[in-house]
């Protein structure tokens, strides 16, 4: 497995779109609760922090549709199955890989978000309190950015499209779990993949969606490995 | 390292791809995999590869599933399709990435980049390579394993005329080295003298394989080409022996149906002086054509209205 993860961490750093893309990331984040920080009153200081999660986590998303698509799109992936005819092994090596990014991109965001939150608050003579919310949104901020990359690289092996992933993301995003927590009922919206990584995070509000925390964030884990499964049973079945 | 196919079919929804195709090939020796466009070429080298799923049979390296291959690229390299690259990746970090995953040393992608010739160009991006360079860099990757089985798909395709020298010759050094070679190509001149042995599809059906001369054989006609003074008389006689002779100018006579020796022999019977007496080799196309359209026109007698 060292091998292949080897293999994954050239392409990976092979290539500049991956580093922009994790660059912007963790560029957000650091603008986003430095503003939260600075302008957000009635919120406690730790949820300047989470404020960023949605952005964050669509970029890595569309990092891990990246990951597998982009080898389809551009052919490399029938060589790539040949030096590793094994592709549910491929594909569990790309997965491990992707969440790896994906939490060292998150914990990188979130020391350096905490950086930035601390010297805007203690400005106005506030601080980040080491509590245990603090601890609880942070790691649900940094699980569910490792499993953003999973559910991307199940998305990308379904679809094997970029574009075609990453709109069908975003299209559920932003308008198909929305209208189904409006029309249909919020008890099922509140299980769908992105409603319930938005809830995983303890200082996202809480006052709509899974709660506690800890169930959200074991929906959004559910739904990638299931993702996971059917892109793997698919990249299985389908000729490259 | 041998390679076996055996009874392999593809169909693509109605369409059959492949049809019931076994062939043996061979270490040592370059083997040529030809036929029209969409006769299944590719099809066949992707399933002997286990990209495409066959829906009944397949092939073995040394007894052996492509699947089963521990680390595949060191038993067998394949160059499928050279414009398959990151357009944004270095040549060199396009190797390197494929042999990490069969634990081939950074040593080895700086050998084989020489080897090709891309050495100037390693660390410049693929996207920007030529049809020539992109081919070189295909052929860099299916050499990184140093597998004793190299399958190239179309290798030529596109090259100018120095790119093919270039390609046949490489092929030649590979067998010679003992390997297995597999080359595919939809114009057999673009292979040229260099295949050993032949394997001719059509419509997915098998037509012919074997040495290059015993394919060509079947496929051919016999020719000479005969220059006497005495023409004339020569091809009343030849056309006596129920073969053809066609007047050329100063006195030059095309025969077909007469093998070289015949020819000496009738003329020498008769006191008829030869000036020049040449077999016609029967052209790679002309042997190739003949065997491919044969089965085209069945086919299109079969599905026609």
């Amino acid at each position: 497995m060292t091998d292949l993860l080897r293999g994954e961490w050239i392409k990976f750093r092979s290539v500049r779109s991956t580093w922009v893309m994790v660059g912007v990331a963790i560029a957000l984040a650091l603008l986003i609760s430095g503003i939260a920080a600075g302008s957000i009153e009635g919120r406690r200081p730790v949820e300047t922090l989470a404020v960023s999660s949605t952005f964050v986590f669509v970029l890595l998303l569309v990092l891990g549709i990246q990951f597998i698509a982009q080898e389809y799109r551009f052919g490399t992936i029938r060589a790539t199955f040949t030096a590793v005819p094994d592709r549910r092994r491929l594909l569990l090596a790309k997965t491990l890989f992707g969440v790896s990014v994906g939490l060292v991109t998150a914990l990188v965001a979130v020391a350096g978000s905490f950086l930035v939150a601390s010297i805007v608050l203690n400005g106005d003579g506030r601080s980040i309190p080491f509590d245990a919310r603090l601890a609880e949104t942070v790691t649900g901020y940094v699980l569910v950015a490792g499993l953003s990359v999973g559910f991307g690289i199940g998305v990308g092996a379904i679809t094997r499209n970029p574009a075609l992933g990453i709109t069908a993301v975003l299209l559920d995003m932003f308008v198909l779990e929305s209208l189904v927590t409006v029309f249909v009922s919020e008890d099922v919206g509140s299980v769908l993949p992105f409603t319930a990584s938005f809830a995983s995070i303890p200082s996202n509000g809480g006052n709509s969606g899974l709660s506690p925390w800890f169930v959200a964030l074991a929906v959004y884990a559910a739904w990638t490995a299931a993702f996971l499964v059917i892109g793997a049973v698919i990249v299985e079945r389908r000729d490259p | 390292m041998q390679i076996d196919v055996a009874g392999i079919s593809k169909r693509f929804g109605a369409a059959v791809a492949v049809d019931d195709l076994s062939f043996s090939v061979r270490p040592g020796a370059v083997t040529g995999f030809v036929g029209p466009n969409g006769a299944g070429k590719s099809t066949t080298m992707r399933v002997m590869l286990a990209l495409d799923r066959a829906d009944a049979g397949g092939a073995t390296f040394d007894g052996r599933p492509y699947r089963e291959l521990r680390e595949p690229m060191r038993s067998v390299g394949a160059l499928l399709d050279a414009k398959a690259v990151h357009p944004r990746r270095s040549a060199r970090n396009h190797l390197r990435m494929y042999a990490a995953t069969n634990r081939i040393p950074d040593a080895r992608v700086d050998e084989v980049i020489a080897l090709v010739g891309l050495g100037d160009v390693a660390g410049r991006r693929a996207g920007g390579f030529s049809l020539g360079m992109g081919q070189r860099l295909g052929l860099a990757q299916a050499l990184l394993g140093d597998p004793p089985v190299v399958i190239l798909d179309e290798p030529a395709n596109g090259l100018d005329p120095e790119g093919i020298i270039w390609i046949r010759t490489f092929m030649r050094y590979l067998a010679d080295q003992g390997r297995t070679v597999f080359v595919s190509s939809h114009v057999l001149s673009e292979l040229g003298q260099v295949v050993d042995e032949l394997i001719v599809i059509g419509k997915g059906r098998l037509l012919a394989s074997g040495s290059l001369h015993e394919v060509l054989g079947t496929g051919g006609r016999v020719a000479v080409g005969v220059v006497s003074p005495d023409a004339t008389r020569l091809a009343e006689l030849i056309r006596a022996r129920g073969a053809s002779a066609t007047l050329g100018d100063a006195n030059r006579l095309e025969v077909a149906g007469l093998d070289a020796p015949a020819v000496g022999e009738l003329a020498a019977a008769h006191g008829i002086v030869l000036h020049e007496l040449t077999p016609r080799e029967p052209s790679l196309e002309d042997a190739f054509l003949r065997l491919t359209s044969e089965t085209q026109e069945f086919r299109a007698g079969e599905t026609g209205p």
